[in-house]
């Protein structure tokens, strides 16, 4: 249970940045994760603070201790790797045993101490058993016990899941989120899955080239992504292209789909926009009237069970949405070829700089605080 | 900013010391032993009555006694090479294309014939078809006059038998990993077998093919004990060169060295040789499905079967000769008809010292081998940097180097301070370690890179410091392999005749030694329990090797 300062931290590879100026706070207990494409540099930062690599610049701070120069085996971590790392020389006790008997722990608390991880992750009756004959899935959990067993200031965990079915991810996520609130470890948790991130995190940090791109709790990333990046990563989402004007009357105008919509902006800015809208946000009915409504046709309708993606070709572009719907009554939804009008939900859309770094417009969703780097 | 890169660079050397420090300890070890002694007799090789000249090269260049040695040794060499390969290729087709019974037992027969020393297949095929052996007595006793196997085509004869596994089993491991769909496109375009042989399946498998044919010219050019035992006046290079140097009418140790570094210059130009014709021809090969076993005609079969047996029998004829003769009583170089323990009694109470040595300089070359390889594999693999490439390549090097010319480069460089280690067991054991180092680290290197990273950065981070931890973890899932790589290091090493015949005196005389002195006096018996020790051994060893790869998967 420590508090992770990571004070503009910065990793080389020759002259490529792996991580670049990284500076964040994790709290006592939270479960943070560090989300990005490959190569984006989260486990590059995860396995700085785990002591496999040296960063060139910046301070780590457990607690109120700098580790900077403490190797890693006087870290006090546990670690959790993609792939499992067992040792497969060992018993499934021998392997959870490891981390005490180098902690010089007397023998009956080890049994005891082991008996017990064991028991969290529901392996009590495999303390014997070779680990290779084990399944991925317990594997796994022998190297959660291994980690935990040993009272980790914190807890590190690189892409833990992902070697797993996915059923089974779907079951071990859960279990290592209730692990962790159960225990009140610090963990700092490492994947390419923007649904996995969302599901177990209390705040995750987006990565994008060794840069933060932002940090936020996961509702605040999915809703108030700070540029396109980020909203793109993130769940799925439509971009159209939009054009911002000043209108003296009635102040600032975005034009996206040949409608017009007003709209508030953080600050004055005209010129060529990127409209961001979830497909969820979008409504999508039959009738057609006038108003604030786009015209269009389903050009493909798949029933994914708990709801419906339409694909809608925009009348008047070459643009096609995507627009989700709950599925609740089969005989409603509607079928290929069907003209319909779109609602694009101004209210809840976000606007991007043409650039895609900067988001322009005030919105009604969460606002978050955009990440800046001391 | 300054600071902390500072202190973090001091705290990365502290963090590796003990790996850096291996790393100088094996350079120190290379250097002293390996490129020392050879730059020492490529120095010597220029020196004729203390001026600095190239009259040795060019009195080999120009005298027959000396030149002819080169031709007679790439005429052998070659031709048992052509030889091999005509035998290792087939039977490699044939076991690992058609459905035949006791595949596994004929291979692992294969393999030991491979590993039992080539001058006991001399000796043996002495006691067969020498002027006074089995086969020419009874051809003679019914009047057919039979050649000798003294001379030229003896040596190429019993190399051809000795090497052809290396071929064998180069080109089968091949034929296995090639998928069947590549010969069936070439039927399906109309190819009939023969063309789809020659356009197919030859030029696929040849960088494999070549490199075997390397393995068996290279172990045919550096050998010492068959060309001795068969030459009978013909001379081969090593044989020249270690009576230059060994000569009891006066040595001459720079002509001992420039014939040296004339071996050297073959084997290694050889080399370069292969791997510049495999270059450009080497293709990577993932086997989805593999060929299909074809199931044969009874006709087709039994000549299959035929050719299969006659080359096994023929292979395995020394060990068994050797063997059965090992129990007949003697009457001087004759054997009776009679059973008898005599030679075994005679070698017990004759050259037990030589027994002994065998067993313990090999243990010793072993522990040290097993050690280097754990350590430097690591190094060359897990630490790779240029340096650890440099090492690993030095590594290699005593692949190329006969073991005569290593025997002949430690005594130019170790009889005199500051090191003057010729003719005591250490010279012996670190001559062994340097040639068959190698060996095992192929062997650690394959499974290191098996060997999950981060598995050791688990162990790392349970609070295990990382040499401890290489200890712990690394180290024990590496020594299977490790070990079976040395084991054939030891077989190899129990073996060893060509470095140990310039290095060993009286009182570290091996095995591998006294049977070739027995040869030489005519002392058979003697010489057949001899041979029967180490030949049993390697099969021990062998069965040990195949039951510790079957265990854990490893391949040798």
């Amino acid at each position: 249970m420590t508090k992770v300062r990571i004070e503009n931290v910065s990793k080389y590879f020759g002259e490529v940045k792996g991580v670049d100026n990284a500076d964040l706070t994790i709290e006592d207990g939270e479960f943070f994760t560090l989300l990005g494409p490959s190569g984006c540099g989260k486990t590059t930062l995860l396995r700085t603070l785990a002591g496999f690599y040296q960063q060139e610049e910046g301070n780590v701070y457990f607690g109120d201790q700098c580790i900077n120069d403490l190797p890693t085996y006087k870290r006090n971590i546990g670690m959790v790797f993609q792939s499992y790392s067992i040792f497969p020389h060992l018993t499934v006790f021998e392997n959870v045993a490891y981390g005490l008997k180098a902690r010089k722990v007397n023998k009956i608390q080890i049994k005891e101490r082991v008996l017990e991880a064991l028991r969290m992750v529901e392996l009590e009756d495999y303390q014997d058993r070779q680990p290779a004959l084990l399944s991925g899935g317990q594997q796994q959990r022998i190297a959660l016990a291994r980690a935990v067993v040993i009272h980790p200031g914190i807890l590190l965990m690189d892409e833990p899941l992902s070697n797993l079915d996915a059923k089974l991810r779907l079951k071990m996520r859960a279990d290592i989120r209730d692990l962790q609130k159960k225990l009140n470890i610090t963990m700092i948790y490492v994947t390419h899955d923007q649904e996995e991130a969302l599901a177990v995190s209390d705040r995750i940090a987006v990565l994008k080239k060794g840069r933060i791109q932002q940090i936020g709790k996961p509702h605040e990333i999915y809703l108030s992504p700070v540029n396109q990046f980020v909203a793109n990563f993130i769940g799925s989402t439509n971009f159209l292209t939009a054009m911002i004007s000043e209108d003296v009357n009635k102040g600032s105008i975005v034009t996206v789909a040949n409608k017009e919509y007003p709209i508030v902006l953080k600050k004055p800015y005209s010129g060529p926009a990127v409209y961001s809208v979830r497909p969820e946000q979008i409504k999508i009915k039959r009738t057609s009237s006038d108003g604030p409504f786009v015209k269009g046709v389903i050009v493909e309708a798949t029933f994914l069970g708990e709801k419906v993606e339409y694909n809608v070709q925009l009348n008047h572009t070459t643009e096609i949405i995507q627009v989700n719907e709950h599925a609740v009554h089969y005989d409603l939804l509607m079928n290929k070829g069907e003209h319909v009008e779109l609602y694009l939900n101004p209210e809840e859309a976000v606007l991007f700089s043409k650039d895609g770094e900067e988001v322009l417009n005030i919105h009604d969703n969460y606002s978050s605080t955009v990440y800046e780097p001391v | 900013m300054t600071t902390t890169r500072a202190l973090s660079t001091s705290r990365f050397k502290l963090r590796w010391n003990s790996w850096d420090i291996i790393t100088i300890i094996a350079f120190i070890f290379i250097i002293l032993f390996m490129v020392y002694p050879l730059f020492n007799i490529f120095l010597n090789s220029f020196f004729y009555e203390g001026s600095f000249n190239f009259s040795h090269y060019k009195d080999f260049f120009t005298l027959k006694y000396y030149y002819s040695s080169l031709t007679n040794s790439l005429l052998v060499c070659g031709l048992a090479t052509i030889f091999a390969i005509c035998i290792g290729f087939p039977m490699a087709y044939i076991l690992t294309r058609f459905d035949l019974p006791f595949k596994k037992i004929i291979h692992i027969l294969i393999i030991l014939t491979l590993l039992s020393p080539p001058f006991i297949g001399a000796y043996s095929w002495i006691l067969i078809l020498g002027n006074n052996g089995f086969l020419t007595n009874f051809l003679h006793s019914i009047g057919l006059n039979t050649p000798s196997i003294y001379g030229l085509h003896g040596m190429i004869w019993v190399f051809t038998v000795q090497f052809y596994p290396h071929i064998y089993l180069y080109v089968s491991g091949a034929l296995k990993t090639m998928d069947s769909s590549l010969e069936e496109a070439s039927e399906s375009l109309g190819s009939n077998k023969l063309r789809k042989l020659r356009t197919v399946t030859l030029p696929l498998i040849f960088p494999t093919l070549s490199t075997g044919a390397l393995m068996v010219f290279m172990a045919s050019f550096a050998d010492f004990g068959t060309p001795m035992l068969l030459g009978q006046g013909i001379k081969l290079l090593p044989i020249l060169a270690y009576e230059q140097f060994i000569n009891e009418m006066g040595s001459n140790p720079a002509m001992a060295s420039t014939l040296s570094m004339i071996l050297l210059s073959v084997s290694t130009g050889i080399l370069f040789l292969q791997r510049y014709l495999v270059t450009r021809k080497s293709y990577s090969m993932s086997s989805m499905r593999p060929p299909k076993v074809i199931k044969l005609k009874p006709l087709q079969k039994f000549f299959a079967m035929l050719f299969v047996w006659l080359v096994l029998a023929v292979s395995l004829i020394p060990q068994i000769t050797v063997i059965t003769t090992s129990f007949l009583k003697t009457n001087g170089p004759v054997f009776t008809n009679q059973f008898s323990l005599d030679s075994y009694r005679e070698v017990l109470f004759r050259v037990p010292q030589a027994i002994i040595n065998t067993f313990s300089y090999s243990a010793l070359a072993i522990v040290f081998m097993v050690v280097a390889g754990l350590l430097l594999s690591y190094i060359v693999v897990r630490r790779s940097s240029k340096i650890s490439a440099l090492l690993d390549t030095l590594i290699m090097i005593p692949y190329v180097i006969p073991g005569t010319v290593l025997g002949i480069s430690f005594i130019v460089a170790f009889n005199k301070p500051p090191i003057e280690i010729t003719g005591t067991w250490i010279i012996l054991v670190i001559a062994y370690s340097i040639r068959k180092l190698p060996y095992t680290m192929r062997s650690s290197t394959a499974i290191l890179y098996q060997i999950d990273r981060s598995v050791e950065e688990a162990s790392i981070s349970l609070g295990v410091p990382p040499m401890k931890t290489f200890f712990k973890t690394t180290a024990i899932l590496m020594l299977p392999g490790v070990l079976s790589g040395a084991i054939l290091s030891w077989v190899t090493t129990i073996n060893e005749l060509s470095s140990t015949i310039v290095l060993y005196t009286g009182a570290t005389s091996t095995i591998t030694v006294a049977i070739y002195s027995q040869v030489f006096t005519s002392s058979y018996g003697t010489a057949a329990a001899l041979a029967s020790i180490l030949s049993l051994s390697t099969i021990a060893s062998l069965i040990i090797v195949t039951i510790i790869s079957g265990k854990k998967g490893i391949p040798i």
